[in-house]
């Protein structure tokens, strides 16, 4: 309204001006006419000529007035506003123009305020955009840098200086350290990285405890400590909440660290956490995979893993010097089932394992193969056969002339005085016993070496019973214990008259040595009525803990009873005797009680139409 | 009385199973190697050897194997001694062309009753006896 007032000011002074001077102009004109009118006279020009001065000073004094009122109400003004406009287009958004309450542009001069207001907190907003936008960008180059030089690390301790040292030029800290966890032992981060620090003077190993290094671990938070002019941060670095190690910053003679300082290395540290985990886990991948590749190497058997294709996907050392050779990749295309078998490679035997390997799905990813040198074992085994030969028959050579001689001597009996002849029987017993038990480390050196070798005959049960039963006899007399047999007759049996023998003569020695005085020992031959024959023999000896029963049938096993009261043997009879059997395709059985006897049946199977 | 010929490089078998077949009423001719056991059978004829298996320069087997080449000796009961630590020893001597064997060790009462059996024609290679 003001604006408009003023110009209502200035409109009505130029009409009063203008209608003064049109009225001294009627006037003029008027006296002009009315004295052409009348005589001129002298005094008539005299008044005219003082109306018209007066008439032209008056319209002076208009005028002057007129212009003084333009130039200090209208021109200032405006021309201040030029200059203004010319400023603000210069580029000066604060210059202002005076807004003078009378002044007839004063509209213009506030709009102009206004227009330059308006401008200039225009201008400041853009500013402000462009400074945020310009922090972002740097922020963001930062993250984009880091991210840059954390992949291209090769490794743990190599991402672990980058990250320290990105962070730390975004907080502007001169000092740092990080801590990761182990992958093989996740109860204690382990100092990786270190800058402008002595690592000498950090600590090696970080556990959640009261620190402020500590309690950011415990509290998956960040961690500030503000004692100026020194001001620390302590970030734990986590993945899905889980840590993974631990950054600390620390600068000095700067302000402590702001929220949006802080947002921003926060936002770095996970960025910086992604990159750690992948490194860790590759670094335990990488770990297990050497511990493999140690231990596959460490490992003296060639080992490869062969492809479903053939190909040899992954291998041991020992394999790396044998695999190209033949007969030793699985077959392309085998099947799931295993194998085993022998393979020769020039002078060097190997016995060889062959397998599926599956993934965690059960899909087969190849076959596994095995070998193992054996060589030595069969020359070893080579040897121990040789061994046994020998032995065997060294052994058996002088007892042959021990026992053919003494044979002799007591041919001659009743030239030896009594005792002599007793003493010769103990003689003639005990090179017996040593023959046996030469026989028996034979037949087992012949089990073992897969030779036992069965001449088979009809054998007549009832004879070989009472053949052994006659042979103990002596021994059953010595021992006090009564010996019985109780024959049934029974079918003809297929088998080895020197080993059924054996087998007879083992059950028959080892019911007499484990049954006191007045004891009794019975051996019987009946048909079990299922087409076979069992021989049974039977004591009422002391009996065998039901702990040592199953053991009973293992090689060179000695019950606790023959330890006990120094019974001889080596432990062969029982195996010996369930060896035989099998090899009959017989069964054997035990029953014992403590105290009261044991009794043993072994069946035998009885040839058809076969008489005994 | 038959004349036997009995080869063991040990000479106290030898000696044992001498005093048996001499005791048993046959003459006995005796030998310590394979060798000298082919020089006493040349020179002249037996009735029926006893051989060892194990004996040096020529063993029984192999002794065995010649005397089956000779004419002669083509038909000669031998017994063969084995010490019988492998199950294929006896089939061996059998192959060899021995006509029955003994394992070893052996009765010598029970090796003197196989020689007679033999002398008297009842040979069989399958009635071995051992202890």
């Amino acid at each position: 309204m003001v604006n408009r007032n003023s110009i209502t000011r200035l409109g009505v002074a130029a009409s009063i001006v203008t209608a003064l001077v049109a009225t001294v102009f009627v006037l003029i004109v008027l006296e002009v006419r009315r004295l052409q009118g009348d005589a001129a006279t002298e005094e008539v020009s005299r008044r005219i000529e003082l109306l018209g001065l007066a008439g032209l000073l008056g319209a002076m004094a208009a005028l002057l007035l007129l212009a003084v009122y333009l130039i200090r109400w209208v021109i200032r003004p405006l021309r201040s506003v030029t200059s203004a406009a010319q400023e603000l287009a210069g580029g000066d958004l604060s210059v202002r123009v005076r807004e003078e309450p009378g002044a007839e542009p004063a509209a213009l001069a506030h709009a102009f305020n206004e227009l330059a207001r308006t401008l200039q907190a225009e201008q400041e907003q853009t500013e402000n955009a462009l400074v945020a936008l310009a922090a972002e960008k740097r922020r963001l180059e930062t993250f984009h840098r880091a991210g840059e030089r954390l992949a291209a690390a090769r490794d743990l301790s190599e991402l672990a200086t980058i990250a320290l040292s990105e962070l730390a030029l975004a907080a502007g800290a001169e000092r740092g350290a990080l801590w990761a966890v182990e992958p093989d032992d996740q109860r204690e981060l382990v100092l990786e990285a270190s800058l402008g620090v002595d690592p000498a003077l950090l600590r090696g190993f970080l556990r959640p405890d009261e620190t402020p290094a500590g309690r950011a671990i415990t509290s998956l938070e960040v961690v500030a400590v503000d004692e100026p002019p020194r001001a620390e941060l302590h970030l734990p670095l986590l993945v899905g909440g889980r840590v993974l190690g631990l950054m600390s910053l620390e600068r000095e003679g700067a302000p402590p660290f702001s929220e949006a300082e802080r947002d921003t290395l926060v936002r770095l540290a996970e960025q910086a956490s992604v990159a750690l985990s992948n490194a860790i886990s590759f670094r335990s991948a990488l770990r297990a995979a050497r511990v493999n590749r140690a231990v596959l190497d460490a490992t003296p058997d060639p080992v490869g893993l062969f492809g479903l294709d053939g190909s040899l996907l992954a291998h041991n050392a020992a394999m790396a010097d044998v695999w190209h050779l033949p007969g030793i990749e699985a077959t392309p295309g085998d099947g799931g089932q295993e194998e085993r078998g022998l393979l020769s490679l020039g002078d060097r035997e190997y016995s060889r394992y062959a397998g599926p390997v599956r993934d965690e799905t059960g899909a087969q990813m190849g076959r596994l193969v095995v070998l193992r040198d054996v060589t030595a074992e069969r020359e070893g085994e080579q040897l121990k056969d040789e061994f046994f030969a020998l032995v065997s028959h060294e052994l058996r050579t002088p007892l042959t002339s021990i026992i053919g001689y003494l044979e002799l001597v007591r041919d001659d009996a009743e030239d030896l005085t009594p005792d002599a002849q007793r003493f010769l029987g103990v003689v003639d017993r005990n090179a017996k016993r040593l023959l046996r038990l030469v026989g028996d480390m034979l037949f087992v050196a012949q089990v073992d070496a897969g030779r036992l070798a069965l001449e088979r005959a009809p054998i007549d049960l009832g004879q070989v019973v009472a053949d052994s039963v006659e042979a103990a006899r002596p021994a059953a007399e010595r021992g006090g214990v009564r010996l019985r047999m109780e024959v049934e007759p029974v079918g003809a049996i297929s088998g080895d008259r020197d080993r059924i023998g054996q087998l007879v003569d083992n059950l028959v020695s080892n019911a007499l040595k484990f049954t006191a005085a007045m004891g009794e020992v019975v051996v019987t031959l009946r048909p079990d009525g299922e087409g076979a024959a069992e021989v049974a023999v039977r004591d009422d000896g002391m009996g065998i803990p039901d702990a040592e029963q199953q053991h009973l049938f293992e090689r060179f096993f000695r019950s606790s009873a023959a330890a006990t009261r120094a019974v001889p043997g080596a432990g062969l009879g029982l195996t010996i005797v369930k060896t035989i059997v099998e090899a009959h395709d017989g069964g054997i059985a035990l029953e014992s009680a403590e105290g009261v006897g044991t009794i043993v049946r072994v069946r035998l199977p009885v040839v058809a139409g076969v008489p005994a | 009385m038959s004349r036997v010929l009995v080869a063991d490089d040990d000479p106290d078998i030898v000696a044992l199973v001498r005093i048996r077949l001499e005791r048993a009423g046959h003459e006995v001719v005796t030998a310590e190697d394979g060798e000298a056991a082919w020089a006493l059978v040349l020179e002249r004829p037996v009735d029926l050897a006893v051989l060892d298996v194990s004996m040096p320069r020529v063993d029984g087997l192999e002794l065995t194997r010649r005397l089956r080449g000779l004419p002669e000796t083509a038909a000669l009961p031998i017994l063969i001694l084995t010490a019988a630590v492998q199950p294929t020893d006896a089939e061996e001597a059998i192959t060899a062309g021995a006509t029955a064997y003994v394992k070893k060790p052996f009765s010598p009462k029970a090796l003197v009753e196989r020689v007679d059996a033999l002398l008297a024609g009842q040979a069989g290679a399958d009635a071995a006896t051992g202890t």
